[in-house]
């Protein structure tokens, strides 16, 4: 995983210690729904995850599973052009991750969305439809919840 | 993310990426891999021997060089992939329609 240089964090929540040298177990985010966060989510949770000793599968599929939440929100979740703050949270409970995604987009259970036909001839594939489906192929157990008017998706790798 | 031509002549172009296929990283090559891969469409290896991840976004990059490249009577071929990366290719099907090599030569023989 590269490292990518240090930013100013604004606005951000850090990660909760309980004493000084103990390794974190929690991070908590409010993002915008931007593309441009996600670089820094992806950091703040690969940090976190680092002081944990994650085998190199977990981390990679903690990341993509992020990517393709995230992503999926910012890029298809509303119908507004202002900007939303998409909520974060990402636990480490040995030997599994915890990640929990919360917005207030438009109303959507990835559980539910239809798995894309993936034996389709190149000339028949068509952009879109893999996130969810790779987000699903990567975690171990989903929930999904519509809790007044937002989405709320926890997965865990 | 970084992209670099290993070769390009008239009838094989040969690039190899190297470090994250996220949003970020599709933003930062996405444009110039389809300038060198299809605007003058011809037989494509891509190397992913350096490529740590790959997200949808990277792989629907790869499938729009593949299908242009297709419509002009070319393949092209991915070349080593990490067992991740070739993890995430094989969970979304890609494997089918764009073959992956594990060396070189045996990549050629796919492009014949």
């Amino acid at each position: 995983m590269s490292a990518r240089p240090a930013q100013p964090d604004t606005g951000w929540v850090g990660p909760t210690s309980a004493r000084r040298g103990e390794a974190c177990h929690e991070l908590r985010l409010t993002i915008a729904s931007d593309l441009a966060e996600l670089a820094r989510v992806n950091d703040r949770m690969t940090e976190l995850l680092a002081g944990h000793d994650f085998e190199e599968s977990v981390v990679y599929a903690a990341q993509l599973a992020l990517e393709e939440a995230l992503s999926n929100v910012i890029r298809h979740g509303f119908d507004d052009p202002r900007p939303h703050e998409i909520s974060v949270l990402v636990r480490v409970e040995r030997p599994q991750v915890e990640i929990q995604v919360i917005d207030d987009g438009r109303e959507f259970d990835p559980i539910a969305a239809p798995e894309p036909a993936l034996d389709l001839s190149l000339a028949q594939r068509r952009p879109g439809g893999l996130g969810i489906h790779l987000l699903r192929s990567f975690v171990s157990e989903m929930r999904y919840e519509r809790i007044a008017d937002r989405n709320a998706l926890s997965m865990r790798i | 993310m970084r992209l670099k031509i290993l070769r390009d002549d008239e009838s094989l172009t040969y690039i190899a990426l190297h470090g994250r296929l996220d949003v970020e990283g599709v933003n930062e090559i996405q444009y110039e891999f389809l300038q060198k891969t299809t605007w003058v469409p011809k037989r494509a290896m891509v190397d992913l021997d350096g490529v740590s991840y790959i997200a949808s976004l990277g792989i629907s990059m790869l499938v729009s060089a593949a299908k242009e490249l297709e419509r002009h009577g070319f393949k092209m071929v991915l070349l080593q992939p990490k067992p991740l990366v070739q993890k995430t290719l094989e969970a979304s099907g890609l494997h089918h329609v764009i073959p992956i090599a594990t060396a070189e030569m045996a990549a050629i023989e796919l492009l014949r």
